[in-house]
């Protein structure tokens, strides 16, 4: 079949080197070295260090801190930081380096398998007791109580409620927040004042409310369907506010049960009568965000940062825009809380020093800063009253922190849910939008994905 | 013993001044050849050694940072797990679809340049641009012009009753298609460019030849063209379809997986167990499996192959 009897042996060395090659790489994501983990510590509450301060040895520590924001106001919030804190401590030196949002999760994963954790991350708090279960991160309770003491006030109780339930595990704390995030619910009011409409209070008004505004090429509510974090992000307020629960009284999977079945018809129904653009169930977010910003949408739930982009990058819309609570449901309102903390890495040389940043970082004065610059939310609830969190549209938002949780309330943030999220419960979300599956039967693999995910 | 060839030469007139018995051992190839070697042995060998014995692993970083030894338990898991098998059929599906659109498509683009026209050589290089796009663009692309809303291949396909309202990405079975399509499209021109280049070293005189002995279009293409490029043909099917078989980029980047897992190839499910799943383990198992795999099918071809060119 070939033309040249040389050919096969080229071939064969050919084909073996691509598929070595391509192999190598697709097979050993963990990269490199199984020697290196063996510098992590396997228990997961290590005592957290009350020997003295490193620093009283005298020479220069470096911390080793990872910044997930590619945004260089971030970035310059955080250097100018820094540097206050060196002229604090001019025993440490903080090294910042940036690992953006989008490679974060592959940064730390591979970096916990292989070597190379840094001493101080950002972290999404919905992974922090993923990585506190692995006994990959130190606890901060001695620093916290020594801090709090300083100051005079425990900083613990200048948290939002939810926080509790992702940063305090197994009776320590592993985080301390910088900043939240909350989704809440943006309105055209030129369009609901043409249908008559005010904003929608339940989930029932909703309904109503985006059937209605559903005509001349706008849809009337803008909800994901797709294997998207924002569609739990959204969905997590429905099934919540119908009494769901992620877990029920066992520590099982909670969602074989009548009011998730309900909330689940409910979230899909907008999709299926088409009140929501039509590929809601293929979308990322940010085609979404698109089609609010190109005024395709009457009701739109998202953080609190798009009403600075929509100001910018769609003046019409903006000028219409307005912003009210997430709907409640039969059990009352329940809203997302995102955010994240800074966590101490248990690999780090550098405990004391490495705590130092945090509190630091964290402390209310000093994160204000780094709130201001993200354009998120306040970590501290002493700093809700201050600017610009004051006026619109952070009063809408904060004024349904007290109700923001994890997905899994009222329990605490579980290791799993980080690979649920997506292989669960938003997918189990799509298959009920595109018909792939009945509420009962996509219920029945969601329950069994989490049970079997929870048994190991 | 053989000279080495060019370089080599200035090496033995660079040794010549050494002692006669070291002279005797060939350093040369083997130090021309050592960065080659090195880079192979650091990016390919050693990770793949490393993944093998990672396979042999249970290592679930929710539980543990270092892997415990467990001997086959991974690969007798595998064997039951029919998520990893539908993955497995997905990417065959996926590969054999890829290269038959790139050999299907590539090979008359590739007869139709090899004529010389004032615009060819132009149009040589506007197609190349798919191959040299990023995948990011390239899959950005193709999800605007599926768009439901304002795609203009999606108006298309909805004008001929081929989808409804939805954009194709939201059928499970025609999304799968639609990235198959993706792939081969971005894969087109490496194949285009490649059978080119075989058909640039078929003797002009043949189709003289051929055509003063009566010889159709087709005669000629069978009888003189086909044979001096189906070793390139078959080359490049092979590379292309050991790249398709792994990859990730354009799946994940178009539909991630989704939707409701319909189009996650191996790729994606080695992306999800690891990164996801945080099983680092059971990942390496499913990539030496399909490595195995691949290897198996390229042996039986190489075969095929080689059978065919004795006879």
């Amino acid at each position: 079949m070939i033309g040249t009897d040389r050919l096969s042996p080229r071939l064969a060395a050919l084909f073996t080197v691509v598929a070595v090659a391509s192999a190598a790489c697709s097979s050993s994501p963990a990269a490199s070295s199984p020697a290196a983990s063996e510098a992590a510590p396997s228990a997961s509450a290590a005592a957290p260090s009350t020997a003295p301060s490193e620093a009283s040895l005298g020479a220069v520590q470096e911390v080793t801190f990872w910044q997930f924001s590619d945004r260089q106001v971030e970035i310059d919030a955080y250097q100018a930081l820094i540097d206050k804190f060196e002229a604090a401590h001019p025993d440490i030196k903080v090294k910042m380096e940036i690992v953006p949002w989008s490679d974060q999760q592959e940064k730390l994963t591979t970096a916990l398998a292989s070597g190379g954790l840094p001493d101080v991350s950002m972290l999404g708090n919905d992974v922090v007791a993923q990585y506190q279960h692995t006994g990959a991160l130190a606890p901060l309770d001695d620093y916290i109580a020594t801090e709090s003491t300083r100051l005079g006030q425990d900083l613990t109780k200048d948290l939002w409620p939810g926080d509790k339930l992702y940063y305090y595990l197994d009776g320590h704390w592993w985080g301390m927040p910088v900043a939240e995030d909350t989704l809440a619910m943006f309105y055209r009011k030129d369009l609901l004042a043409a249908a008559g409409l005010k904003p929608p209070k339940t989930w029932d008004d909703y309904k109503k409310a985006a059937q209605k505004l559903t005509k001349g090429g706008v849809f009337g509510a803008g909800l994901l369907q797709s294997i998207d974090y924002v569609t739990l992000q959204t969905f997590m307020s429905v099934y919540l506010s119908y009494g769901a629960r992620f877990l029920n009284d066992q520590g099982q999977c909670g969602f074989d049960s009548p009011e998730f079945k309900q909330a689940l018809d409910y979230y899909t129904s907008i999709f299926k009568a088409g009140w929501t653009p039509p590929d809601s169930a293929t979308y990322a977010f940010p085609d979404m965000e698109a089609q609010w910003k190109g005024g395709k949408l009457a009701m739109f739930i998202d953080s609190a940062y798009l009403w600075a982009d929509t100001q910018s990058a769609a003046p019409d819309v903006a000028k219409n825009m307005a912003v009210a609570p997430v709907p409640s449901g039969p059990k009352g309102q329940f809203a997302f809380l995102g955010g994240w903390p800074l966590v101490l890495w248990n690999t780090s040389k550098v405990k004391d020093a490495a705590a130092a940043w945090i509190l630091f970082a964290t402390s209310p004065e000093n994160v204000v800063e780094l709130d201001r610059a993200a354009g998120e939310l306040p970590g501290r609830v002493s700093n809700a009253a201050l600017a610009p969190w004051s006026s619109e549209p952070y009063t809408v938002f904060l004024g349904q922190m007290p109700n923001a949780y994890p997905y899994q309330y009222p329990d605490a943030e579980i290791p799993q849910m980080g690979g649920l999220e997506v292989a669960a419960v938003q997918t189990a979300v799509q298959a009920v939008a595109l018909g792939q599956a009945s509420i009962d039967d996509a219920t029945t693999t969601l329950c069994s994905t989490i049970n079997d995910a929870l048994s190991h | 013993m053989s000279r080495p060839p060019g370089g080599g030469e200035t090496w033995d007139r660079v040794l010549g001044s050494l002692p006669r018995r070291r002279r005797r051992f060939p350093i040369a190839p083997y130090a021309l050849a050592a960065p080659a070697m090195a880079a192979v042995v650091t990016l390919a060998i050693i990770p793949l050694l490393y993944a093998v014995w990672l396979s042999f692993t249970d290592w679930n970083l929710l539980t543990s940072t270092t892997p415990t030894w467990t001997g086959p338990d991974a690969y007798l898991r595998l064997l039951s797990d029919n998520q990893f098998f539908a993955a497995m059929v997905r990417s065959a599906v996926w590969t054999v679809g890829t290269v038959t659109i790139e050999l299907a498509i590539g090979l008359p683009v590739a007869l139709l340049f090899n004529v010389s026209t004032p615009v060819s050589g132009a149009l040589r290089a506007v197609l190349l641009l798919p191959w040299v796009t990023p995948y990011v663009v390239v899959a950005y692309a193709w999800r605007y012009l599926l768009d439901g809303q304002i795609g203009p291949l999606h108006a298309a396909l909805q004008a001929i009753g081929v989808v409804g309202g939805r954009s194709v990405l939201s059928d499970p079975t025609l999304a799968f298609v639609a990235v198959t399509v993706i792939s081969g499209w971005a894969g087109l021109p490496f194949m285009m460019v490649s059978l080119l280049a075989a058909l640039r070293s078929v003797p002009a005189e043949l189709y003289e030849a051929a055509s003063v002995d009566g010889a159709g279009r087709l005669a000629r293409f069978l009888g003189i063209t086909w044979p001096y490029i189906r070793g390139t043909a078959f080359v490049m099917s092979l590379v292309l379809g050991a790249l398709a078989f792994y990859s990730f980029d354009i799946v994940w980047l178009t539909t991630k997986g989704g939707p409701v897992g319909a189009t996650q190839i191996l790729g994606p499910k080695l992306y999800d167990t690891f990164v996801r799943q945080l099983q680092p383990g059971y990942a390496a198992a499913m990539g030496v499996a399909a490595l195995l795999v691949l290897a198996g099918v390229g042996a039986v071809a190489l075969a095929w192959a080689r059978r065919g060119t004795r006879q």
